[in-house]
């Protein structure tokens, strides 16, 4: 287990949350490279293996180089570095939350932050439902293309762009028609299971530590610290 | 052995969908013992789901505003005005897909989903997971994401989570469908012990040729909403086979000769590994199929079988190896290519099925390959008439038929590429045993059929039925390829694969 990881979910949500609240508030150059470096020491912290993260880094990477060069085309060197340094640290700090949390910890965190059983177990499913369209996607590809279809029209005509959307029903409808269908069998099972009749116990149980009130204390100043440099340099 | 009386009765049960004016039930009335296995039988639309929906509580507090009449009893007690937390206490269930009823990521969480949604305290929950866990032999697996665990393995977490609720009946509504051959026989080994113990167990199920195989007290048949058998299901066998003979019906094709025709598809020892598994999914394969050839693909899950298919198609690479689809390198060609000599039909037509009308859905394969419009349209009436469906008007939905029209239209989809060789995945998942010879018979007794077809299949009886040529794969390889007769009754290949040997002549195949 990581240093991360010790802390309640509930303190290192609120640290996400006001990290990236604050990555937003700032354009002080000097205070994002302060909050780019916080970032990127809780990244170090996460010790993810590059192999993990490789393909999302990589993207992310591509992603900032792209918005950048197009900043400097069409703003000012200093917007550039500005959304760079953001980018770069939102994404540091959120492979570092993404990649360390706990799925099974997702529901009862959001519980007991004060969210209704119904909202905190839509998180909790929405964790597994979304594995699982990729895989019904997958087999939805696989299955059309068995049929002759290809993603890239033989035509290359405006008409064809024009109707691109036409050109995504046998991916789409397939797996929306499904999805849909499956939603009422688990909706079942989970009545079946007496969901949502009355008041419910969550089985897993969160404690706040002594360290878990400093992180969530030391959040909300590097917000109001966040707000405080807006409000004076700019 | 009856500590506590938990019969479930039905007594004068009827019920209509709200919006239907047809009966789903009629005046059902039945008795389910303690400590024994009901098994409820009869072909899709019969009306075993709505009696399942019934007894569980589902109707009438999910389904809403339909007709019901008359009630259901556990013991002395009428059910009518439980509420489903209620319920859920008293009789548990299983439904079909267990990936559709897992909702934690980890195991523990997931088997103490009900008794946490009843408030317990969780020392309870606690041991009442452990012992759940403990009475289906899965405490090894508490700790594991969901995600990670077989269908055999997800099935068993599933039971758990309804013994979780200490339920005094268990209703199992066709708990073999997603399951292969060696983790069915496990299942129903965990549905004896469980009515042993004194649970009653209500089982349906249309794969009757396995189901008995958990030597059932008690059989009821149903057929159109109402009770034609029931009584003991050693009799149901032999009421199924005199009503048979009272129709003419049984025209079971008997499997083409196989006469050596030219190699449409050739596998030449390929291998192939999805990136980061353990263990290579295909280890050397070589496999020609012929014309003439109609071949089941059999083998545990994980063994390889879909992977080969999809390398026939093209959909993955070998990665040693050639596959060669009409004489021709497959390496040199694209799948919009190959399709034209390979069809591949998925298992659930739910993964193809997009277009408003039966039309555009069948022409959309021999578009994609280029095809003018009135040679579709000639295609199409063609595949239509092979399986059975050229009386459907073509700007009906496909999505308004049922699910055996439904698994036709895949297949007719396919056959209207006039593929040489056609691949069926799992042909008959879904489909009772009835409704899956049917479409088999009317498929190989066609004229105009494929030359080659590959059937990948759990269901041995089939597999001897309308193959003539088997394949058995074990862990990515081929370890017996041959006459059904020959492989399916050679106890030693059959148990390398977790298989019963199916000896003897093929006296049983109930409708």
């Amino acid at each position: 287990m990581t240093y991360i990881q010790r802390f309640d979910p509930r303190a290192r949500v609120t640290f996400y949350v006001c990290l990236t609240t604050a990555l937003l508030v700032v354009n002080d150059l000097r205070a994002l490279a302060i909050l780019l470096a916080l970032s990127a020491a809780v990244l170090l912290m996460a010790r993810l293996a590059w192999a993990r993260i490789r393909h999302v880094a990589l993207g992310v990477l591509i992603f900032i180089v792209v918005i950048t060069a197009l900043n400097m085309l069409f703003r000012s060197p200093l917007e550039a570095a500005q959304q760079a340094i953001r980018a770069a640290a939102m994404a540091s700090a959120s492979l570092a939350m993404v990649f360390t949390f706990d799925p099974a910890d997702l529901g009862i965190t959001f519980r007991r932050m004060g969210f209704p059983d119904r909202f905190a177990f839509a998180l909790d499913l929405t964790v597994r439902f979304v594995p699982m369209l990729m895989r019904d996607f997958r087999i939805t590809m696989d299955a059309q293309r068995s049929r002759g279809y290809e993603l890239e029209p033989r035509d290359r005509s405006l008409r064809s762009v024009l109707t691109v959307g036409r050109r995504f029903a046998p991916l789409i409808v397939p797996v929306v028609v499904r999805t849909v269908l499956e939603a009422e069998d688990r909706a079942n099972a989970m009545d079946l299971r007496a969901f949502g009749t009355g008041r419910r116990t969550w089985l897993r149980t969160l404690r706040m530590r002594p360290p878990d009130y400093v992180l969530v204390a030391a959040s909300f100043a590097l917000l109001a610290g966040a707000v405080a440099v807006r409000f004076t340099l700019g | 052995m009856r500590a506590v009386n938990s019969d479930i009765q039905t007594i004068d049960l009827s019920y209509i969908y709200a919006g239907r004016d047809t009966s789903a039930l009629r005046q059902v009335s039945l008795t389910c013992r303690a400590s024994e296995i009901t098994l409820i039988v009869g072909r899709s639309g019969s009306g075993k789901t709505t009696l399942a929906r019934c007894i569980n509580g589902l109707i009438p507090h999910t389904y809403k505003g339909g007709t019901l009449r008359g009630e259901v009893r556990l013991a002395d007690e009428s059910l009518k005005h439980l509420s489903l937390a209620q319920l859920a206490r008293r009789i548990g269930t299983v439904m079909q897909d267990p990936d559709r009823q897992i909702v934690a990521t980890r195991v523990f969480y997931d088997i103490a989903f009900g008794p946490e949604n009843l408030g317990l305290p969780r020392d309870e929950i606690r041991a009442r997971v452990h012992e759940a866990a403990e009475q289906l032999h899965i405490t090894h697996l508490l700790d594991r994401d969901t995600h990670t665990l077989s269908g055999g393995e997800l099935q068993k977490v599933v039971i758990a989570g309804a013994l979780a609720m200490r339920p005094r009946a268990l209703l199992l509504d066709e708990p073999l469908a997603s399951l292969d051959p060696p983790s069915a026989r496990d299942a129903l080994a965990v549905f004896r012990r469980l009515a042993d113990s004194g649970l009653t167990v209500i089982m349906i199920e249309h794969r009757l040729r396995e189901a008995l195989g958990v030597r059932p007290e008690h059989a009821i048949a149903l057929n159109g909403g109402e009770v034609t058998f029931d009584g003991a299901a050693a009799d149901l066998l032999a009421w199924l086979d005199a009503k048979r003979n009272g129709h003419s019906g049984n025209r079971a094709v008997s499997p083409p000769r196989r006469d050596g025709g030219d190699v449409l598809l050739a596998f030449r020892n390929v291998t192939f590994a999805y990136p980061g598994a353990r263990q290579a999914q295909l280890r050397g394969v070589s496999l020609d199929v012929r014309a003439g050839d109609v071949i089941a693909l059999i083998g545990p899950n994980g063994a390889g079988k879909s992977t080969l298919c999809k390398m026939a198609i093209g959909l993955i690479r070998p990665q040693a190896g050639r596959v060669l689809v009409g004489g021709q390198d497959a390496g040199r060609t694209t799948t919009a290519q190959r399709v034209r000599t390979v069809g591949y039909v998925f298992q659930n037509p739910a993964a193809m099925l997009f277009a408003n009308t039966l039309g555009e859905e069948l022409a959309f394969g021999p578009r994609n390959l280029g095809l003018a419009d009135a040679q579709i349209a000639a295609r199409i009436g063609q595949a239509l008439a092979i399986v059975g469906l050229d009386h459907l008007p073509l700007d009906q939905s496909p999505f308004s038929l049922s699910f055996g029209q439904q698994k036709r239209v895949t297949i007719a989809s396919v056959l209207a590429m006039q593929p040489r060789v056609l691949i069926l995945d799992e042909p008959t998942a879904g489909l009772d045993d009835g409704t899956a010879e049917e479409l088999l018979d009317q498929l190989l007794s066609a004229t105009a059929r494929p030359e080659a077809i590959v059937m990948v299949t759990h269901d041995l009886m089939l597999a001897r039925r309308f193959a003539n040529r088997v394949v058995l794969m074990v862990a990515g390889q081929v370890i017996a390829d041959g006459a059904p007769d020959d492989v399916l009754a050679d106890a030693e290949v059959m148990k390398q694969a977790g298989f019963d040997p199916l000896a003897g002549p093929d006296t049983t195949h109930p409708r």
